[in-house]
Order: structure tokens, then sequence, then C-alpha cells
């Protein structure tokens, strides 16, 4: 995506294949680079696909939709997109039992579907005590989304992970 | 705390903290007006390196031209797999090579 963005940011209309698989994070890449917009065309060709004849079945079928992407006009959202209100995440994001947890995790794709252990104020305090950075020391901006890794979201998700506060300067270098 | 006895009977009730990292804002831009049709427009067509993604752009470029006979194309492959062009050597190149096409098709399949 990062290429796409790159041939755009040169004013030149970039159309994107790429496997249906990867739409979303493909999508999700887009939009962390400030082009939400991007046009993407999904495909069915397997990925690593090394058979002429899958590639052309393949293309086949989307060929109309890249045709389209190529030479429609642009919508108004595309020529100027606008940013979705989206609500803030309160610091606090779930209230319930060790299940519960998991569950509202694990749908949300926020964990692996390993077991998760709940990072409440009082376990993330206390693997706090495995650094003396402060909570609130950006340690890093972490790809795709740029997100600041701060010390205390670092041990927020060590407390999840089931580390202790020992592992914290691992974690943090 | 709650007790481990607590959890195990999944009684415990916890307040969690979100596990995400706050974003700084990123402006938005919209992306560049199309072409009113591709008659006699030069495609460029943009391969990742991974091995599907020439087969699935031949595959492109051969129908492109069934459909459009006028149309011209150019080839470019990333310099390195994984790695943004304009993050390595080749970025002068590509700069040169984008700005010499109507447009780019980019096949990111794995």
């Amino acid at each position: 995506m990062h290429d796409a963005i790159s041939v755009e940011d040169l004013h030149r209309p970039a159309v994107v294949l790429a496997n249906e698989g990867f739409v979303t994070d493909g999508r999700s890449a887009s939009s962390n680079k400030g082009m939400p917009v991007v046009r993407i065309v999904p495909q069915t060709v397997p990925c690593e696909c090394s058979v002429k004849e899958d590639a052309e079945a393949g293309i086949g079928q989307v060929m109309a939709q890249i045709l389209d992407a190529l030479a429609s006009p642009l919508t108004a959202e595309e020529a100027s997109p606008k940013k979705k209100e989206s609500e803030p995440l309160s610091r606090i994001v779930f209230k319930g039992d060790l299940g519960e947890f998991n569950r509202f995790f694990y749908k949300r794709g926020w964990g692996d579907g390993l077991p998760l252990l709940p990072p409440t104020e009082e376990a993330v305090r206390e693997m706090l005590t495995g650094t003396d950075l402060p909570s609130d020391h950006v340690v890093g901006k972490i790809e795709p989304r740029y997100g600041k890794a701060t010390v205390e979201k670092i041990a927020v998700n060590a407390v999840m992970a089931g580390a202790l506060p020992t592992y914290m300067p691992i974690l943090i270098a | 705390m709650n007790t481990g006895a607590q959890a195990s009977r999944g009684t415990a009730s916890y307040a969690v903290l979100s596990p995400w990292a706050d974003v700084d804002p990123v402006p938005l831009r919209g992306i560049t007006p199309r072409p009113k049709d591709l008659a006699g427009k030069k495609i460029g067509l943009f391969s990742n390196g991974k091995r599907a993604a020439a087969l699935t752009l031949t595959a492109v470029e051969t129908r492109l031209k069934e459909q459009v006979p006028s149309v011209e194309t150019s080839w470019y492959t990333s310099t390195k797999i994984n790695t943004p062009e304009i993050l390595t050597e080749g970025k002068a190149r590509f700069e040169v090579w984008v700005r010499g096409v109507d447009a780019v098709v980019l096949s990111v399949a794995d």
C-alpha cells in the first residue's frame, strides 16, 4: 500500500490489486498513511500463485473493476476524504468476569485466542514496578498505526500476556 | 485484587484498561483524478516482486491491451521485497518511472 500512496503522492492514479484476504489490511494501512480512499480491487488469484491459468482466471473476474478504478471519476469522498469521527476509547474498556473479558477481547481481535489475563489498574501498577521510567514515557511509535507505545501501554499488554514485572526492561528495550 | 479462587469460579469482576495506544491524528488527503479514458495512455505495472505479482500483472497487461489496443504499458519491479520503494536505493528511478506514466496498477498479491 505504501507504494500506491507514493504513486498518488506523485499525482498519478494508482489502482491496487490485492488478494481478497488482504483488503482489510490494505485499507487499514492506507488509512494510517492518511489516504483512506486508495482504490483497491480485491482479486482471488491464489497467494504465491505460479500457475498462469489461475492468474488469468482471477484477473478475468475483476478486469472490469480494474478498468473502472483506472478511469472512473472520483467521488466527492475520494477527492476530499472526511475524517470519520470515532469514539475515543476510554481508559477502562471493559468490566466483567474472566471469561467475559476474554470473549470481549477475542471477538475484537485484541488477542490471538490464547487466554489473556485482565490488565486491571492494580495489575498494571504492579507491572510498572518493573521499570523506573514514567508510565507516560513514549518508547516508540509502532507500525502500522504508529500508535504511541508508552510504558503504561507496554505494561497493559505485558499483563495480558502473563509477563512478570521483571520482564519490563526487556519488553521496553 | 481478586483472588484466584474467585477468578476460577468466574465470579470476580475486573475493570480492564485499554490495551490500545493513542495515535496522533493524520491529515487526510484524496486520490488523484483519473483520466477520462485509457486510449493512448501509458499504464504502469508495478510488481512488488513476490511470486504471484508478475503473473497477475501479465494477465492484466494482456486483457488491458485486448480491451484498449492503443494503451501502452511500462513495468517496474520493486527493489526490495516488503520495503516501500521510496525507502530503497531505487527511489529516484521509481519517481522518474511514475512521472513517466499516466496511471499505475500495483500488484501486492502474495
